[in-house]
């Protein structure tokens, strides 16, 4: 691998992260799926020609591949009674009350976004790793007026379940 | 952006989430690849069998096997030919727009049916192929009755046992993918978790 692509693959890999947790509940599952958009990502970048922020392509490679997995993993099931560990517990010793309510509200906050619609999902997560409209727009496929109106709804419906 | 995108955005990157092991990507990717060549190898081999019969036992085949050697060997091509064609969106990773790949992956797994259901009815015609191919063998004369009765016996028992295996698994796979098909229109609409 090398040395470039593997600064940008460190420098974006709790982005990757996160796809993988938009997309997979099950600690297993989105562990292999953090490796295959590792792997498209990594892959991908050879053809990067720049037409976009480097943040925006690895986004959009890893959204593809992620939806890819899930489409392609249809005899799973995707919750959370697949296997007995969801996400890595915290230290209860060392985390306070308001650490573990703030990670309550982000395992709430997965949850809701990954009962929305592909698309949605997609718009709601990029804006939240700090993407324009226009970039969200050009890695959907979709208007920015389009990509602005899913973000509006999904926002309110994000806001009601935190 | 507004305060409350802005408290969603702060809290969705507090979240802890593992990362990916590079070695362990880097590992994957020459399994990966090497998986593809073998798949290319064995499609070339498969292709390469019958011409290679044709080409080193040529003095020793007559004019009815011959033809029927390059007849599968031209089918064989179209078939492989064919089948590539149709997994092609598979072939690696998509840095189009996702509008795109999701039409690209509908498009793959409806023709990934295709596939399944194109090896499924293989079963009929590897049947009919064969009845037409011991009567032409028994109209040309081609063996003597007791060896053509022998080849009659191997090729029944043969496809008794290896014909229903293939469609067991033609149509497990044929389900599997319209299971797929179904699961990405939900996730496109937003009904599975």
């Amino acid at each position: 691998m090398s040395t470039d692509f593997s600064q940008i693959l460190q420098a974006h890999s709790a982005l990757l992260g996160r796809v993988a947790a938009t997309y997979e509940a099950n600690f297993h599952l989105r562990q292999e799926l953090l490796q295959d958009i590792t792997l498209a990502v990594w892959q991908a970048l050879q053809k990067f020609k720049g037409d976009s922020s480097v943040k925006t392509y690895v986004l959009r490679v890893a959204h593809n591949k992620a939806i890819t997995h899930v489409a392609y993993h249809a005899k799973q099931p995707r919750n959370d009674s697949y296997c007995e560990i969801e996400a890595p517990k915290p230290n209860l010793q060392t985390t306070t009350d308001e650490q573990l309510g703030q990670q309550q509200q982000i395992q709430n906050m997965l949850k809701v976004i990954r009962n929305m619609p592909i698309q949605t999902r997609q718009v709601v997560t990029m804006s939240m790793e700090g993407l324009s409209y226009h970039e969200i727009a050009d890695a959907c496929g979709i208007s920015n007026s389009n990509a602005g109106v899913i973000l509006n709804r999904a926002r309110k419906v994000l806001m009601e379940s935190i | 952006m507004s305060e409350g995108q802005d408290s969603l955005s702060q809290l969705w990157q507090k979240q802890k989430v593992e990362q990916a092991d590079l070695l362990e990507v880097t590992k994957k990717w020459r399994k990966v690849r090497l998986k593809q060549r073998f798949y290319v190898l064995l499609d070339f081999l498969s292709l390469a069998i019958p011409f290679a019969i044709i080409w080193f036992k040529a003095d020793k085949l007559d004019s009815f096997t011959t033809s029927m050697l390059i007849a599968l060997a031209v089918v064989g091509v179209a078939m492989v030919v064919y089948i590539t064609w149709l997994r092609r969106f598979s072939l690696g990773w998509s840095n189009s727009s996702t509008e795109q790949h999701i039409q690209q992956l509908q498009k793959q797994i409806q023709n990934n049916i295709k596939i399944a259901n194109f090896s499924l009815q293989s079963v009929w015609l590897v049947v009919i192929l064969s009845v037409l191919l011991y009567v032409c063998l028994y109209y040309f004369q081609v063996f003597p009755p007791e060896k053509l009765k022998d080849k009659i016996v191997f090729t029944v028992s043969f496809n008794a046992i290896v014909l229903p295996c293939i469609w067991v698994w033609a149509a497990r796979r044929k389900s599997r993918f319209s299971r797929e098909l179904a699961e990405l229109e939900q996730l496109l609409h937003g009904k599975n978790s």
